[in-house]
């Protein structure tokens, strides 16, 4: 899921930089001083979480939790996914440090998609969260395969892409868990 | 300055010096005298040996090389020192990087059966070409991708350690946002 350095187009990957820059100060904008604490610790969630490893078809796939961050903050995912992508690429040479910047706008995007879905009222809590946190892989995953294909790489990538429909169903169980927890335990987390 | 602002210095500040090498690449040389030859090992940061690299060995007090030649695979290269005193290096692996070293030559040196004795010094690489340097800086962070500080560090020390840098983060921004808002309240008061 994270795109290592030298792989994608140097200006596709500088402009995801200014880009994704762009993004924290719309989205951290105006940010109230008791949201502070939730995003910080929603942050430390996402960097521990890529450590968790379950081997899958020859690779290896680890957890993302983005649906789950776009679930408790809403818009305010972004700047904590950032900052744990962006310590993920130099503590853990987790993906590259050039490349931050899309990295974070891809998963970015899956949080914002799992908070548009949760937002929506008629499905019921369950399917929601479940679909969230399959969304939160998906759409990552959707915007990798699409990037690659810019660059001029050929299909396997699209095999890559089949193997993360797996590792979104299972961000989709976590997610699922993890909003039946919070409704018992602490609701208000729940926007 | 705005807290956001703030945080994307700070950002910055961090990732350099990460990879302060990436900027301006160190490089090291490792020179070990062992009558009758001085062997020197040139190698950036870490551990990627200079390649192939243009030598040029200046006597002491002499503008004219006296000796040239390229650095082997390993970054090595010999030569005999003639007379006494400081023996100029220039390394320049034409790629855009480029360092001096000096060897000192005493007059021991020539007495048979002294103990070779070993010096590492590191010297900031000069950038000889930014199009060179810019051409083959992809190549570079290639091989010096092993060489961050935090190699060696086990994993449960590299988690605490970022786990305690986003919890600090958090708290600047919190604090100085908190500072913000009673400054604003107060004012209003």
């Amino acid at each position: 899921m994270h795109i290592s350095d030298g792989i994608l187009d140097t200006g596709i990957v500088m402009a995801a930089n200014v880009v994704s820059v762009g993004v924290i100060y719309l989205t951290g904008r105006n940010v109230k001083p008791e949201e502070i604490p939730k995003i910080g610790m929603t942050g430390a969630a996402l960097f521990v979480a890529s450590l968790i490893h379950f081997p899958m078809a020859g690779t290896s796939l680890h957890l993302g939790l983005f649906g789950i961050a776009g679930i408790i903050l809403g818009k305010r995912a972004f700047p904590a996914i950032f900052t744990a992508i962006l310590f993920q690429a130099l503590i853990f040479q987790h993906g590259g440090l050039v490349t931050v910047g899309i990295n974070s706008l891809n998963m970015g995007a899956g949080a914002y998609a799992a908070w548009l879905i949760w937002r929506t009222e008629a499905l019921p809590e369950y399917l929601r969260s479940a679909l969230a946190g399959f969304v939160g892989i998906i759409i990552p995953a959707l915007l990798m395969s699409l990037e690659f294909q810019l660059s001029g790489y050929g299909r396997g990538i699209f095999y890559l892409f089949s193997i993360y429909i797996f590792a979104a169903l299972i961000e989709g169980a976590v997610s699922f868990s993890a909003v039946r927890f919070f409704r018992k335990v602490k609701p208000e987390l729940l926007i | 300055m705005t807290i956001m602002k703030k945080v994307i210095i700070l950002f910055v500040l961090f990732a350099l010096c990460f990879n302060s090498k990436i900027i301006a690449h160190a490089i090291n040389f490792e020179t070990e005298r062992h009558a009758p030859a001085v062997t020197v090992k040139a190698f950036f940061s870490r551990s990627a040996p200079l390649v192939n690299a243009r030598v040029e060995i200046y006597a002491p007090e002499s503008e004219q090389p006296f000796q040239t030649g390229r650095t082997d695979q390993k970054g090595i290269f010999a030569f005999v020192p003639t007379v006494t005193g400081n023996w100029r290096i220039r390394v320049d692996d034409e790629r855009g990087h480029a360092g001096n070293v000096s060897v000192s030559i005493s007059g021991n040196f020539f007495e048979a059966g002294e103990a070779g004795e070993t010096e590492e010094t590191e010297e900031t690489g000069e950038i000889t070409d930014p199009a060179a340097e810019a051409e083959n800086a992809a190549v570079y962070r290639e091989e010096e991708a092993e060489t961050t500080i935090l190699r060696d560090i086990p994993l449960a020390y590299r988690i605490i350690f970022g786990l305690s840098l986003i919890f600090g983060i958090t708290a600047i921004i919190y604090a100085s946002r908190v500072r913000q808002e009673l400054n604003s309240r107060n004012r209003e008061a």
